[in-house]
């Protein structure tokens, strides 16, 4: 009896477009969770691996001659290391090799230029957790020990980093609430149709004594049906297009391009979290949809007299 | 089983179809209902099985006022009829079989007592070899059967037929009241409208009969006293068993 149909709704133009549309709705749905996914990730990747971390930077001494300059840097350095290693609620104090810290400007100034101008002198420090440290004494005493030194501790980046990476999580989010709202919409206009056009075939079903519930299963299995073929076929394609951007970008990486996009893209790793999206988001789609049909076949109908 | 009392009905603005009907359908009669064309047979059929509201009085069946039968009651009171209507009613794009195996499906019967019933009723009434046939493409008389075969699977209490035999032979007619009776002999109310007097005739039933929107009931046995028919045709000697064993049934 599950299996077979009497009001044939699958000869139905009215649901024709049903698969096609639920395809582009999970496609999307698919996209913007995997998105918002790696976006929350990169939230959180930020804060676990900055949080508890400063970074003290000590300009270049300009206009000596290039040893002495050397000389005086090398001094502010350790002058810097000394006073850092002292200062309590701090862990750990280690400079960034000069070509660590020149390998981060080379995609902004290119190696010649980057070869030939002076950079600044970079300390990463961890903070020892649990321990307050006093931020304002630290920068003073800073100031003292090499003139110019700063203390970064990322926060700001890091906050607007982090209120973007929530916006496009959010932004996410609020695609698959729109995307299920369409499906809703979209079911609700099929079953509507269909009721109409079945108007003959329902009277006869109720005439023979069919309650509610039994026009309703047949609205519900045909319209799972057409639901968990468009969800799967959405599902695939977007697990295809993230499977494409993930070939480009690692194809991008060592030839050409911008390496900021490659890294981003390669970022986008097919986590569990994402398995998981790709497939409850059709599941759930299908299981929207049918409930949707059911529920609006009930309602339509106890509006009959 | 069946009572209507003082019952109007009339149809939006349309004419006094049915005034001031009343009568009672005992549980296993067998009753014939006459009357001309137009005459309100069909209305008063629809009234039994839940299609429509009289306009005033009331309409009791199983014992319940239909007016006050809640929309989520009537399903199971609706399987409890079987209707043969007279436009048959059969859903176009399924096959004799599926269509007369509607109610078991309904009432959800296992599909391997579907299997075994259905053809054997439709062998019946003489379609064995139509059983995977569409409706359109059967005659009239095949798709009253089918419509017939429907109405009767499910055993229901009452069973009501509207021209049940209007567009079949004589003997095909006969051979479908006889099932009927069979139907009758095993506990079902039965209720025929039908202009074909001969079917009347042949058949010593008691009968309702539609004149002026107004019903009068005749008893086999008055037949031959009744206001609505003073043809000598009927008064045919009537035998007590058909109706008198089977209203002894409960329903």
């Amino acid at each position: 009896m599950w299996g077979r149909n009497d009001l044939a709704l699958a000869r139905d133009p009215s649901t024709r477009f049903l698969p096609g549309l639920l395809a582009v709705l999970v496609y999307l749905a698919v996209l913007a969770a995997i998105g918002g996914l790696t976006a929350y990730g990169f939230v959180e990747d930020w804060d676990r691996r900055l949080a508890g971390t400063m970074t003290v930077q000590i300009p270049p001494v300009v206009g000596a001659e290039a040893a002495a300059s050397r000389a005086t840097s090398d001094e502010r350095r350790e002058a810097v290391l000394r006073l850092l290693r002292v200062t309590p609620g701090i862990a750990d104090a280690r400079p960034v090799p000069d070509a660590e810290a020149a390998a981060l400007l080379e995609p902004w100034l290119g190696t010649e230029l980057v070869g030939a101008l002076p950079i600044p002198t970079l300390v990463d420090v961890r903070l020892a957790a649990g321990q307050p440290l006093d931020r304002a004494a630290l920068a003073n005493r800073l100031e003292n020990a090499a003139p110019g030194a700063t203390l970064d501790d990322h926060a700001r980046w890091l906050a607007d980093a982090q209120a973007l990476g929530r916006s496009i999580a959010v932004t996410g989010l609020v695609v698959i609430v729109l995307v299920s709202l369409a499906a809703v919409l979209a079911v609700v206009f099929a079953v509507r149709t269909g009721l109409g056009v079945h108007r003959n075939e329902i009277e006869i079903l109720h005439l023979i004594g069919a309650p509610d519930r039994f026009i309703a299963a047949q609205f519900q299995r045909h319209t799972g049906r057409l639901a968990l073929a468009g969800a799967v076929s959405g599902a695939v394609l977007a697990a295809a297009t993230v499977a494409a951007l993930q070939w480009t970008a690692a194809d991008s990486a060592g030839v050409s391009g911008p390496a900021g996009l490659a890294s981003l893209l390669s970022a986008v790793e097919f986590g569990p979290r994402d398995w998981i999206a790709l497939a409850v988001l059709p599941i759930a789609a299908t299981l929207i949809a049918t409930l949707t049909a059911r529920a609006s076949v009930l309602v339509s109908l106890a509006r009959l007299p | 089983m069946v009572r209507f009392e003082n019952v109007f009905m009339r149809y939006d603005g349309g004419p006094v179809i049915l005034r001031d009907v009343s009568f009672e359908l005992e549980p296993g009669s067998f009753h014939f209902l006459t009357g001309g064309s137009g005459a309100g047979k069909s209305t008063l059929l629809r009234l039994m099985y839940l299609g429509a509201k009289p306009v005033s009085g009331h309409v009791n069946l199983f014992g319940r006022d239909v007016a006050r039968i809640r929309r989520s009651e009537r399903p199971a009171m609706r399987r409890r009829v079987g209707v043969v209507f007279q436009d048959f009613r059969l859903i176009p794009h399924l096959s004799a079989l599926d269509n007369v195996a509607l109610p078991l499906r309904i009432a959800g019967t296992r599909e391997a007592l579907i299997r075994e019933h259905v053809p054997e009723l439709l062998a019946w009434v003489g379609l064995s070899s139509h059983l995977d046939a569409l409706p359109a493409t059967l005659s009239g008389g095949q798709q009253q059967r089918i419509a017939i075969a429907r109405a009767v699977i499910g055993r229901p209490s009452l069973l009501l037929a509207d021209e049940p035999t209007g567009n079949v032979d004589d003997r095909i007619a006969v051979r479908l009241l006889y099932l009927f009776e069979e139907l009758n002999k095993m506990g079902t109310t039965v209720l025929i409208a039908t202009h074909n007097e001969s079917l009347v005739k042949r058949f010593d039933h008691p009968r309702l009969h539609l004149e002026g929107a107004r019903l009068t009931r005749v008893a086999v046995h008055d037949a031959g006293r009744g206001a609505a028919m003073s043809t000598p045709a009927f008064t045919a000697p009537a035998s007590p068993s058909a109706s008198g064993a089977a209203a002894a049934r409960p329903g």
